[in-house]
């Protein structure tokens, strides 16, 4: 318990739900300030996030944590502002955080990263425009990549085909790699004079369905295997969608978070993409998304975490879900309105506790 | 003027700093002068616009108190967020970007942080531009901003991993030349002195001739990653060859290095890195004899002598009458004449009278007599005219002290002696850096009346040559030498003597004008005109000309200040610089068309010049406006 740090930094980045266990991780990290360190925290149950007193497992990180994913049930790999990946395990039945191997290999921030559906690999990607495959072994490198043209923001493995995962990066392409092939790249999505994306994921269950998000707030939905043409475009946010989040459980569920400080769920459905959830309950950007059972939880640089509940806004606040603009194959409008919706900020309980590290 | 050093300067580069006093340390313990770190948090993006989070507390950065005020102004470079994209097609995109690229300008300014580090990517650049140059010109504090641009755009670096044809079109596509995106971003910023380069060394160089054109540019820093390192049979981190030739070229530019990246030796630790980079510059060749007489001079602006209306002092005659090369020269080319002038039969017979006129302090009569003493041939007299009085005494000295009788001191212009005999040989030393333009032609047709119709003149013909250069250091030099009462624009209309450096001169020089001596022609005009058609192989912009010369002593003995064919170790000229008042952009495959004439009245001699193609510019210095020699 000794290695808890004494308070919660203020950015939080990153949130992780075990399917599982239920267990759930936090990353925080330090952006102003003195000092630019992060921290690593492990809590049971969603109530007590972000309480530093009612963490079970915390940790300091050495800089600013930028994703978090579970490998298994105690084993979490990490990525930092450092360039470096760290696996870190949970021990002493989730009240110890160990340092089980690290690596700085990347010449910049690492973004993301992702865990193939094996569990024996992971992938991470920075931007040092460079894409790295690790053995989770004993995280060492096995492949790097230079395919994309600036920043790689995102990378998701496919939920079932271990050999295969995207990326998404400011060059405006999204690269689908097979590690199957001698040369495994080729271009899925490609719009370098549009916006450019900046987070994709896979859904899951299925084979080739894929959602992006761009660094103007809007979604894309397509099937792999289609031409550029084919695709369902939803534009929920008018700020950079930080990070895609399909429900394990129902597939057909995306969860998206952003800049503009909104959580959006949607359904998607055949050819149509049906916004079910649209809400400002943050007051900063929102960074950190996982699913929680039916809900989703979300975390932010206001350092605050949210339970997003679909049901809630079905029942009181139908009218909100109209003002979405939704098209399908269409190209984005020059300007949008900004929704400010401030009835639904949450109070702040759990900000004194996060101020004032260092 | 340049600054000398005996080691080089050299800096760690950091994306990520949690710690900025231990990042300073660990750089510091590893040898590196200066570190380069984010003003603000590479992740810390701001909203200006609109929305809860435009609202957000708290402050940007870290505070200025991390560090002292002497740290921040002395060791860190500062760089611009990464996420900025100020040029971004998207509205709200870019105003957002704009708001935080001043936020960060701002506080880089009030941190003194000596130079400001930013990225261009692509040539979409314009909007970048206007926002820094807005910056520049408002801001009074002398901050540097290092403009980082990679050897190779990153479209260029990409690996060979793609399976389908969705690649492949790009791949086809030509090489981007990202010299074009400085090139753009300097001319929008009007070639402001506070922008630099930080040139970053990529995997794969360009050709020869892209490297060389950033030899004229102001590149400040090499970038170099961990990346482009190899290692040694030892398992240090070194260069390869074609990086380091490179690297070397570049050292005479007086450059800082920066190391980016992750440690890849990390058994030998960072400070591998900065040991084998200045162990480059410490084992760099030597400089030549010219290069350490010229030190301090590069790229140092001066006005052609004007030996005919002003009297030269005594330390001009001491620095010149050093050269180790030209005296040499000229004793070989009497000691030919003298042979060819009396044959081994006639030798104890016939006398020869030798005339040099502009004697100077005397060096070239030492070298006359020296040359007539190894021919073994008799000197009847040796006439030394010279107009500048000051100069006659020290050869009224030698005339008493050495010479006596053989020498006779002739205190007056050459132009208007009386001599009381013809001479056999007529030596001078009258040439400036473009041949003829401290007005030898006109000196030696004064002087040809008294030498015999078989008479020898030493030099006999000298060609003058141009060639295209750019080099914005040399433009900026030019603009900001104003001197008081003069018309706007006349630093462009006149030639300057100068050792280049900082520059690039474009393609071979060719031959512009031509004076042969004795000049035998039946009216004698002086005036001369010509059009140069010089072929540009790559994209490039013309700052002005460099000028050289060559001389024909005698027959086979000559002095040439060319490049291609420059007299070893000789110092006593520097090229001369013909500027033009607006850079001129250049296509591959253009032809530079220059028109030059040498304009000639009783009282003075000038030049006048300007480019007909591929844009014509007005012609510089009509009329000699803005600059003459004086007859």
């Amino acid at each position: 318990m000794d290695q808890i740090p004494a308070a919660m930094d203020r950015h939080l980045d990153v949130l992780q739900c075990h399917a599982e266990t239920g267990g759930i991780l936090l990353g925080a990290s330090n952006l102003t300030g003195r000092y630019w360190f992060g921290s690593l925290w492990y809590y049971d149950k969603y109530e007590s996030i972000p309480d530093v007193e009612k963490c079970t497992a915390g940790v300091q990180l050495e800089a600013g944590i930028t994703d978090a994913k579970w490998v298994d049930s105690t084993k979490v790999v990490v990525s930092l502002d450092t360039g470096g990946l760290a696996l870190w395990e949970l021990i002493d039945n989730y009240h110890t955080f160990v340092l089980r191997s690290t690596a700085i290999e990347h010449d910049d921030t690492v973004n993301s990263v992702s865990v193939s559906s094996d569990h024996k690999n992971a992938v991470s990607c920075s931007s040092d425009c460079r894409i790295k495959t690790w053995d989770l072994e004993n995280l060492s490198s096995t492949h790097c990549y230079r395919g994309h043209k600036d920043s790689v923001v995102c990378v998701d493995y496919h939920s079932k085909e271990k050999d295969l995962f995207l990326s998404a990066s400011t060059d405006g392409n999204i690269i689908l790699w097979d590690m199957r092939k001698p040369k495994p790249a080729s271009i899925v999505d490609s719009r370098p004079s549009e916006s450019s994306p900046t987070c994709v994921a896979w859904q899951p269950e299925s084979n080739n369905m894929a959602a992006f998000g761009d660094e103007l707030g809007r979604i894309v939905v397509k099937d792999l295997r289609m031409c550029t043409e084919s695709h369902k475009t939803i534009i929920p946010h008018n700020r950079l969608v930080h990070r895609l989040a399909f429900s394990p459980k129902k597939p057909n569920l995306l969860a998206s978070i952003s800049e503009d400080c909104r959580t959006v769920i949607m359904s998607i459905d055949d050819n149509i993409i049906k916004p079910l959830y649209n809400e400002i309950k943050h007051t900063d950007y929102v960074h950190g998304i996982s699913w929680y059972n039916e809900d989703i939880i979300t975390c932010a640089w206001d350092s605050n975490v949210v339970r997003h509940c679909i049901q809630d806004q079905r029942e009181t606040n139908q009218s909100n879900s109209e003002s979405i603009v939704m098209e399908v194959n269409s190209d984005i409008p020059d300007k949008q309105d900004i929704i400010e919706n401030t009835k639904h900020t949450l109070s702040n309980e759990s900000k004194s506790k996060t101020e004032g590290k260092g | 003027m340049r600054r000398m050093s005996s080691r080089i300067s050299c800096g760690r580069d950091f994306h990520c700093v949690p710690d900025i006093n231990s990042a300073l340390d660990s750089a510091c313990k590893a040898g590196y002068d200066f570190i380069c770190l984010p003003i603000v948090h590479p992740r810390f993006r701001r909203e200006f616009i609109s929305g809860p989070s435009k609202k957000r507390s708290g402050a940007l950065t870290r505070s200025d108190m991390s560090l002292s005020s002497q740290d921040w102004s002395s060791l860190i470079v500062g760089k611009i967020s990464p996420w900025l994209q100020v040029d971004s097609p998207h509205l709200v995109v870019r105003k957002n970007s704009e708001m935080a690229f001043k936020q960060e300008l701002m506080y880089a300014a009030h941190l003194s942080m000596p130079s400001v580090l930013l990225s261009i990517k692509g040539p979409n650049i314009v909007n970048l531009a206007r926002c820094l140059n807005e910056h520049l010109i408002s801001s009074y504090f002398q901050q540097h901003f290092w403009i980082h641009v990679p050897l190779t755009s990153s479209k260029d670096q990409v690996d060979d991993v793609f399976d389908n044809g969705g690649m492949k079109n790009n791949i086809e596509q030509e090489f981007d030349d990202t010299w074009e995106w400085w090139n753009t971003f300097r001319t929008l910023c009007d070639s402001n002195k506070r922008l630099g380069v930080a040139l970053e060394l990529t995997a794969d160089l360009p050709s020869t001739v892209i490297l060389n054109r950033w030899i004229g540019e102001p590149v400040k820093v090499l970038i170099l990653s961990t990346s482009i390192f190899i290692t040694n049979k030892k398992g240090y981190p070194v260069l390869s060859k074609q990086h380091q030739t490179f690297v070397r070229q570049m050292f005479k530019l007086d450059i800082q290095m920066i190391v980016t990246g992750a440690d890849r030796h990390s058994d030998k630790g960072l400070r591998s890195y900065q040991q084998y980079l200045d162990h480059l510059f410490q084992t760099q060749p030597q400089a030549d004899q010219i290069g350490q007489f010229a030190k301090g001079y590069e790229d140092y602006l001066q006005s052609p002598l004007q030996p005919l209306m002003d009297n030269l002092e005594s330390q001009t005659y001491e620095i010149f009458e050093r050269d180790p090369v030209k005296y040499s020269q000229y004793q070989k080319a009497v000691y030919y004449a003298l042979l060819d002038k009396i044959s081994e039969s006639e030798k104890d017979q016939k006398k020869i009278v030798l005339m040099v006129v502009g004697a100077g302090r005397g060096p070239l009569v030492r070298a006359a007599l020296a040359a007539a003493q190894q021919a073994d041939r008799q000197v009847k007299k040796l006439y030394a005219v010279e107009k500048n009085p000051n100069a006659v005494v020290t050869l009224e000295n030698l005339k008493d002290e050495m010479w006596g009788e053989l020498v006779d001191v002739i205190s007056c212009d050459m132009r208007v002696w009386e001599a009381p005999e013809k001479a056999d040989i007529l030596i001078s030393e009258l040439l400036g850096s473009f041949g003829d333009n401290e007005l030898s032609p006109e000196c030696l047709d004064g002087a040809q009346r008294f030498l015999k119709d078989d008479g020898i003149s030493i030099p006999c013909e000298y060609t003058s040559y141009l060639a295209p250069l750019q080099s914005p250091k040399l433009y900026n030099e030019v603009r900001a030498s104003k001197e008081k009462d003069q018309l706007p624009g006349s630093p462009f209309e006149k030639p300057y003597v100068v050792r280049l450096h900082n520059c690039h001169v474009l393609t071979e020089p060719k031959s512009v004008f031509t004076f042969h001596h004795p000049n035998k022609d039946e009216v004698i005009d002086n005036n001369r005109y010509i059009s140069l058609e010089f072929q540009a192989e790559f994209n490039c912009v013309v700052h002005g000309f460099a000028g050289y010369f060559e001389t024909i002593l005698y027959k086979n003995i000559t002095l040439s200040i060319l490049p291609s064919t420059h007299s070893p170790g000789m110092f006593s000229w520097f090229p001369i610089l013909f500027p033009i008042k607006t850079p001129m952009n250049i296509k591959a495959g253009n032809k530079i068309i220059m028109d030059i004439w040498r304009r000639c009245t009783d009282k003075n001699v000038w030049y006048e010049w300007t480019i007909r193609s591929p844009f014509p510019i007005p012609i510089h210095n009509p009329k000699g406006r803005s600059y003459t020699i004086g007859l």
